[in-house]
């Protein structure tokens, strides 16, 4: 009995750090794929300096206040389904969700028209077409974090009660929602966002170094084949950037729960002593990679 | 009917939570846009996003040890939002090194001042430094210790004493068997509350970009925190006034 609980606690553990990478990664490429948060401020810039692009910009909020939103929408449907009219877990989530991705389409639609229009008087022309392409794309990207997020809210607070307290929070879905929310979007921000804004944003400048102030607005414009859309930059992102803010969001759940897991067997004072092992061992790997960076690449040449 | 003391109590403890969460924002190496496209040195967001998003993994584990002693939940939580930072800062620089192929360096100073090694001549022409160094990793995850210390102390005081907690229990590890959700539900909204105005205040000082404790804007800390000290004491009164309806 003692092996089958702990084989059930692992395996709830290893599906709450999945869908943390999943988290993390779809609402990166759903950022990338709208312009949202950073890089946006050098797609609003182009066309003040006279780049003109078809690139699509709907941020009018951070990441984590837009992804906050998304959360706390999709998992306040979810709980009036699941909870109230008792419908399948399942079936609420799916429905919470697309009803989630109507609210955020209508504002990423409005948000464009809006942001598009300020630059009118530079001679950026508002494209129906990216609009008509690039919608989809975000509401499927962005369906996908959402219900990630709604079904690891759902885990989070049923586990609580069915563990024991060994894993999971007390705290009600909703609320949860928001707060996976907002912790993705500050994560997808701060990571996943550097490949995008500081590589394929630049493209067009030499690999391997920041960007100088002074090619602030001068945005790679041609992609591969033709004008460049959001949809290629998705396409760049989704093989570096995005899987790496899902393997930020992932090792952070995990490190987190595996402390609460070994706070919970041995006694709160190990569980600290544990997490301070793993600030350690954090420190540790940074150092390393800083150190075998710049014996790779060297000064500034 | 209220007990005077235990109300001044929870009062200054939200004030003291909101000072820490401020001087954890100056600790932490915060880029803002410009990091994202390698100009500047920090974690490529604002100062209230990363605060928060740090400080969330606190207040999942505070929710967690609802009625264990105060000092270990604050503790446990800070630890926690130190493990996020780290992690999160280790993922830029993985960004910058492989994805971007620029080693981590800042103009600021010739060299580094935990490790002395020179950095300067990493940095790119044209831009203040890029990525994430050993000593701002360090200032990076000192301050979302302290920042998530303050948000779990929020958290946990408010909880204590919306469930109905007596001045020692305030302290001490309660009696109580299982979880009071609505109490939850207000302490993690005032928690993110706490983070939110705090890490404004502060960003107002620093105008939005910090490299931790090696940038000369560390010298606004007195009176920022007496801001904050203020700002959360005001809020700590709206908040409990709301409180007291339920």
């Amino acid at each position: 009995m003692v092996f089958e609980g702990f084989a059930l606690i692992l395996a709830v553990l290893s599906l709450i750090v999945a869908l943390g990478i999943l988290i993390g990664w779809f609402e990166d490429l759903e950022s990338d794929s709208g312009s949202q948060s950073n890089p946006n401020s050098q797609v609003q810039l182009a066309p003040q300096v006279g780049v003109l692009h078809r690139i699509y910009n709907k941020a009018i909020s951070g990441e984590p206040i837009s992804w906050g939103l998304i959360g706390v929408t999709s998992g306040t449907v979810f709980t009036v389904l699941w909870y109230c009219f008792k419908i399948n877990p399942v079936i609420s989530a799916v429905v919470s969700c697309g009803f989630a991705m109507m609210v955020h389409v209508s504002l990423a639609t409005s948000a464009h028209f809006g942001r598009t229009s300020g630059v009118k008087v530079f001679g950026q022309p508002l494209y129906l077409d990216v609009v008509a392409f690039n919608l989809p794309l975000i509401a499927a990207h962005g369906f996908i974090g959402a219900t990630a997020v709604v079904t690891l809210s759902y885990i989070f607070y049923t586990s609580f009660f069915r563990l024991e307290g060994l894993l999971g929070y007390p705290i009600p879905i909703p609320i949860l929602g928001l707060l996976l929310g907002i912790m993705a979007g500050a994560i997808g921000s701060s990571t996943g966002d550097v490949h995008y804004g500081a590589e394929r944003q630049f493209q067009h400048y030499p690999f391997g170094e920041g960007v100088p102030s002074k090619n602030f607005g001068h945005i790679t414009t041609k992609a591969e084949a033709g004008w460049r859309t959001s949809a290629d930059i998705t396409y760049f992102c989704s093989r570096y950037g995005g899987p790496m803010a899902g393997l930020c969001y992932g090792s952070i759940l995990f490190l987190d729960n595996i402390r609460l897991l070994v706070g919970n067997f041995a006694g709160s004072l190990m569980g600290l002593l544990f997490g301070v092992i793993i600030i350690v061992g954090l420190f540790a790997i940074n150092r390393f990679l800083e150190v075998t960076s710049r014996r790779k690449f060297g000064p500034y040449q | 009917m209220f007990d005077l003391n235990l109300l001044i109590t929870v009062l200054l403890l939200i004030a003291v939570g909101g000072v820490l969460i401020s001087l954890g924002v100056f600790f932490i190496p915060i880029g803002g846009a410009p990091a994202a496209m390698a100009t500047a040195t920090g974690v490529a967001t604002g100062c209230e996003m990363i605060t928060i998003g740090a400080g969330v993994t606190g207040l999942f584990l505070s929710a967690t040890l609802y009625n264990q002693p105060l000092l270990l939940v604050v503790l446990a939580a800070g630890v926690s939002s130190a493990i996020m930072m780290g992690v999160t800062m280790i993922a830029a620089n993985l960004i910058l090194i492989y994805g971007v192929g620029a080693p981590p360096a800042f103009a600021r100073k010739d060299y580094d001042p935990v490790t002395k090694e020179p950095v300067k001549p990493y940095v790119t022409p044209g831009t203040v430094g890029h990525g994430v160094l050993t000593a701002t990793y360090l200032g990076g995850l000192f301050g979302a210790f302290l920042a998530g210390i303050g948000g779990a102390l929020t958290f946990s005081v408010m909880y204590r004493f919306t469930s109905g907690a007596g001045f020692w229990e305030l302290f001490t590890a309660t009696s109580q068997a299982a979880p009071d959700i609505a109490a939850i539900t207000l302490s993690v909204i005032t928690a993110l509350g706490a983070y939110l105005i705090n890490a404004n205040i502060t960003a107002y000082s620093i105008r939005g970009v910090i490299e931790s404790w090696i940038d000369p804007k560390f010298e606004a800390v007195p009176r920022t925190l007496a801001a904050c000290f203020s700002a959360s004491l005001l809020f700590g009164i709206l908040i409990l006034l709301a409180s007291i309806a339920l």
